[in-house]
């Protein structure tokens, strides 16, 4: 295993390398990272301003539960005391530790779960190998260049992975509390016909959103409705920010409906671009379906971290909402995939998502200049479509396929069976 | 069942009745509490638009500087906004408001101050937000009024010299057009004269040239009082105003019951999963 994994961690050096020339030539990262170069970092200090800002859920909208915030005022009280600013940019000027903390949390979150019980079976080489290629994958630049939360959630993913019992129930709990998707992770404990289980973790995630909002804010509820209304929108997004680093297959079907709605009327192979864009709707909302089926029958044949491993993955795939960061947690999926029968197929699927696939740029489009932040200059921007935005999705759809199938396969119905299996079954 | 067991049953189900209770009520309390400790005060929300200038001081007298309206603000968004919450803003406020404690606990925290006073920027910039915070209903609003009416009152006396300008010019170009016209008239007559006596062909020439210069001139400050008209208009030349408020924020959970009630919830829910987990621990 460690020649593989140092051709992998080579490519990552590489493309390491490559973003680090491009950016000396040019003065701002190419793709994967955002098109929007003036705004490093900010999806950790909007946070930070809102947290300190009495109308995060009535004027900003805020889908972050309340602890997000809870977390940031608490960082805030660290890092830069009791100063107001006019907006989040000011704080972004005002604290470079803040920065340098971002980075940080990206550099030692990960290496924190490569110590869980997860890794038990690896050695320290090979931790240190996965450790490289897992930091230095695009997901995880991305998440460094937006300063995403989602990283805390590796810590809380990890350990749903690695123990069982009431740990793994308080840190779902935990989880829904800092990315409400990860309700989905409520399935887990329901397909194994322990619904007690998921009993616990609404009631604890309830309790730490009603505690937890009661601390911060007395318009919290609106959070409730914010959410609703976002899941709901289908105009959030830009094109190009959702053709950042996709995750679901959606993210093709959303942008075929934007050019739809701006008037756009090419066919592709003879079909009207809305009936393609609906085409690929179906195809996601299917492959969903059909996990949940598979999860439901075989539920109870699998183990819950394979369950959990299954859902993270359905969770990506679930539409544009979620974001590509939501595949920050596909290193963690390694030690449970290695469990799975089919494991080769599942980790060719998922390793190249992890890749600098967008290093091969398919098409590139001037969108004039733009105020760099991270080379504080004003420089011209080329947006870049790369292999990664088209492969990512579909390798991740695909992922969700065949670890459907292999639940399914638990099942113990004839026509699904070896048929060695069947011939020893039916001795 | 044995009785053993029976007892054993009534008393796990008395004390997990028990331990839901409190946690019920324990919950209900610090809801409660959190009322007063985090939701305290009362917080007075009003929206400003920020008047414009105009370009007017521009080379060439007032005009169009070839920039957007937008960028012709009496006071650029983000100074306005440090300005408003530093010492000498707060402290007129406070004088307006004949409370001089008031600057005190208006005063943004960087400056030693209490931050009751917040100020934000909304999107396109033309319009500043402020948030105050008093004790009691009526003085955030009293609060968030004064400093709204202060920052009008400094606009006013940004825009008031440019008005009197705009004014001043609009007058000049009136009684130049009022002359010219005169003059033109006067011309004219003296040129039809020249012309019936054919006496001095030269001084004919001379009058038309002066009445033809008379009526360009003429043209052109009609143009110039054109654009001073316009531009004495909005949106070019705009006062500061008041678009919403200032008006008492009312949050959803607007009293203790509320955040009794909820907290009481959230108690049950502790509880419950209190006793599962220990279940699981045990």
């Amino acid at each position: 295993m460690t020649r593989p994994l140092l051709g992998l961690c080579t490519l990552q050096v590489l493309a390491l390398v490559y973003y680090a020339v491009y950016f000396g030539d040019h003065g701002y990262l190419p793709a994967p990272f955002v098109y929007d170069k003036s705004d490093t970092f900010m999806d950790f200090f909007h946070v930070m301003y809102w947290a300190d800002h009495p109308g995060r859920y009535t004027d900003w909208g805020s889908i972050y539960p309340p602890i997000n915030f809870l977390f940031m005022e608490a960082l805030r009280w660290l890092f830069i005391g009791k100063v107001q600013f006019a907006d989040a940019f000011a704080i972004r000027a005002y604290s470079p530790e803040l920065q340098y903390f971002i980075v940080a949390m990206y550099l030692v979150v990960p290496a924190w779960t490569m110590t869980t019980r997860l890794w038990d079976d690896y050695s320290g080489t090979h931790k240190t190998l996965f450790y490289t290629f897992f930091a230095l994958s695009a997901p995880m630049l991305f998440g460094i260049e937006r300063g995403n939360l989602i990283v805390l959630c590796l810590i809380f993913v990890a350990i749903a992975l690695a123990s069982d019992g009431w740990r793994r129930l308080a840190v779902i709990a935990l989880l829904i509390n800092i990315k409400p998707y990860f309700a989905i992770l409520m399935l887990a404990p329901i397909v194994a016909g322990r619904w007690s289980d998921a009993i616990i973790i609404a009631s604890l995630a309830g309790a730490i959103f009603v505690l937890s909002g009661l601390l911060l804010d007395p318009n919290f509820l609106y959070f409730l409705l914010n959410l609703l209304s976002f899941s709901q929108s289908d105009a959030v997004f830009s094109g190009r920010e959702v053709l950042a680093l996709p995750s679901s297959v959606s993210a093709f079907s959303y942008v075929l409906a934007v050019a739809v709605r701006d008037g756009a009327r090419l066919g592709a192979i003879g079909l009207d671009l809305s009936v393609v864009s609906l085409s690929v709707t179906l195809i996601n909302y299917a492959a969903i379906a059909f996990a949940l089926v598979s999860l439901a029958l075989a539920g109870r044949r699998l183990t819950q971290a394979q369950v959990l491993a299954i859902l993270l993955i359905l969770i990506s795939n679930l539409g544009v909402w979620v974001g590509g960061y939501s595949m920050l947690v596909y290193p963690l999926l390694v030690p449970v995939l290695m469990t799975f029968r089919a494991r080769w197929v599942h980790l060719a699927l998922l390793v190249p998502i992890l890749l600098p696939l967008d290093l091969l740029v398919l098409s590139s489009e001037p969108l004039g200049t733009q105020n760099v932040y991270l080379s504080n200059a004003i420089m011209p921007i080329e947006y870049q479509l790369g292999l990664g935005t088209i492969l990512r999705p579909v390798l991740n759809l695909c992922l969700l396929g065949t670890l459907s199938l292999e639940a399914l396969a638990r099942i113990p119905l004839p026509f699904l069976q070896h048929p060695s299996t069947q011939k020893v079954a039916a001795q | 069942m044995s009785a053993p067991v029976q007892s054993m049953i009534r008393k796990s189900l008395r004390w997990n009745l028990a331990l839901l209770a409190i946690a019920t009520v324990l919950g209900a309390i610090l809801g409660a509490l959190a009322f007063g400790l985090v939701f305290g005060g009362n917080e007075a929300v009003g929206i400003i638009r920020v008047g414009n200038s105009g370009g007017v001081g521009n080379s060439g007298g007032v005009g169009n500087s070839g920039g957007s309206v937008s960028g012709l603000f009496l006071e650029g968004s983000s100074v306005l906004v440090e300005r408003v919450r530093a010492g000498d803003f707060v402290s007129r406020v406070a004088k307006r408001l004949g409370d001089e404690a008031a600057a005190q606990s208006l005063l943004a925290t960087q400056y030693g101050g209490d931050g009751d006073l917040r100020v934000r920027a909304l999107r396109d910039d033309s319009q500043i937000e402020i948030r105050v915070r008093g004790e009691t209903k009526e003085q955030a609003i009293a609060r968030a009024k004064a400093t709204m009416e202060e920052l009008i009152d400094q606009h006013e006396a940004i825009l008031s010299p440019i008005l009197a300008l705009v004014n001043a010019k609009r007058e000049r170009y009136r009684s130049q057009i009022a002359a010219l016209g005169e003059l033109e008239a006067q011309l004219a007559n003296q040129t039809a004269n020249a012309s019936k006596l054919a006496t001095d062909p030269a001084l004919y020439s001379l009058l038309l040239i002066a009445r033809g210069q008379t009526r360009s001139q003429a043209i052109d400050t009609t143009e110039r009082l054109d654009q001073i008209e316009l531009l004495g208009r909005k949106p070019y030349l705009q006062h500061t105003y008041i678009v919403v408020g200032p008006a008492l924020m009312r949050p959803i959970l607007s009293s203790p019951l509320h955040t009794g009630a909820l907290g009481a919830l959230a108690g049950f829910a502790l509880g419950f999963v209190f006793i599962q987990m220990r279940k699981m621990i045990a």
